[in-house]
């Protein structure tokens, strides 16, 4: 395998990944989460809806089948790359970030109290040069999605990020916290202007690479996604901490110079990151 | 409320065809009556309605929450003396 932006984690590097995502999918569950799975592919007129394709088509990646009516009599060795004219129209697409699917599955819901859900995602970006583990095509992100009323998704930000700040100092990891916006495929520049105004994205910055970061999506989703408080019938608000966990793995092994003193520090700060609520 | 307020609400209502009514004090950002796209044209509505010129490198987010808040900043009547 040796296409840009894909790259494969060793021993060592998987089982830090998994340390970190037990310890920030924990985190969510103590805070009465619900761990779900989604799919990894998302049908593309469901993000659509979501605007995704307005506002982030320079990211996107599409899932597509082959026609075999159309493919049928060729060769298929020494395939490098297949040509438009043999595909089926594209029907699924590979999300930029994983809480899209929570949104999606939960269409339609009357929620009769706030709630938390936790999510583990394979996420997909294009970019236009991919670096290591700080930069990549193929990555998972692992979230803690808060739905119900403002109030809240507010609180959900700030405890989530007080413990993201806590675990980063047990770390010894210098971090900034840095208003940010979203990477918004935006022709006239317009959104940039609310958005530094209000800020909706805030980042954790460690080594110059935005590891974590806190969104405030209002009402956006529960608008799109029919999902509704069963009390007021309004949509609900939304947000979410998002853990690009590949990133963390690129800081900690640079903060620390080998795998096995990382994991030992993660651990040593995972656990102690328990137990104190939230 | 204002003549022009009200010409602002109207216009914020035709951008969302949901809804009937807004009440002063509610916020236009958080529940995204106005969002990021139309925040834009907003300034340049106030402005026009306003005749004053708006500075948008010092902008207050506070100043544009709610129709009150719109009222206040750009059309209360200054009185003089």
């Amino acid at each position: 395998m040796s296409a840009p932006g894909l790259q494969a984690l060793a021993t060592d590097e998987a089982r830090l990944l998994r340390v970190l995502d037990r310890t920030f999918e924990g985190w969510g569950v103590d805070g009465g989460a619900e761990s779900m799975m989604m799919p990894v592919l998302l049908p593309v007129a469901d993000l659509a809806r979501l605007d995704f394709y307005d506002n982030f088509p320079h990211q996107a990646m599409l899932a597509v089948q082959l026609d075999l009516q159309k493919w049928d009599s060729r060769p298929t060795t020494g395939v490098q790359s297949f040509d438009p004219s043999v595909l089926e129209p594209a029907l699924l697409g590979l999300p930029s970030a994983a809480c899209f699917a929570v949104y999606l599955s939960m269409q339609g819901e009357r929620l009769t109290d706030n709630i938390r859900v936790t999510v583990l995602g394979n996420c997909f970006r294009r970019e236009e040069r991919y670096e290591g583990l700080r930069r990549l095509l193929s990555f998972r992100m692992r979230e803690i999605v808060a739905l119900g009323d403002k109030e809240h998704v507010d609180a959900h930000l700030a405890e989530y990020g007080n413990r993201i700040s806590a675990f980063l100092t047990a770390l010894g990891l210098p971090f900034e916290i840095q208003a940010a916006t979203d990477p918004f495929y935006d022709r006239g520049g317009q959104r940039a202007l609310l958005q530094k105004l209000s800020p909706v994205k805030q980042e954790f910055i460690v080594e110059d690479l935005a590891i974590a970061s806190m969104n405030i999506h209002r009402n956006f989703f529960g608008e799109r996604c029919d999902i509704r408080s069963a009390t007021t019938n309004s949509p609900v608000f939304t947000g979410c901490v998002a853990f690009g966990l590949e990133r963390w793995l690129s800081v900690l092994y640079s903060h620390f110079g080998d795998w096995a003193s990382a994991a030992a520090m993660v651990e040593k700060a995972a656990l102690a990151s328990f137990g104190k609520g939230i | 409320m204002s003549d022009n307020v009200a010409q602002i609400k109207q216009w914020i209502i035709g951008r969302n065809k949901e809804i009937q009514d807004i009440a002063p004090d509610q916020d236009l950002i958080d529940s995204r009556l106005v969002d990021s796209l139309s925040f834009v044209e907003l300034l340049i509505l106030i402005q026009q309605l306003s005749g004053k010129t708006i500075d948008q490198s010092d902008l207050d987010i506070e100043s544009f929450r709610t129709l009150d808040a719109i009222d206040n900043r750009y059309f209360a009547v200054t009185t003089v003396g």
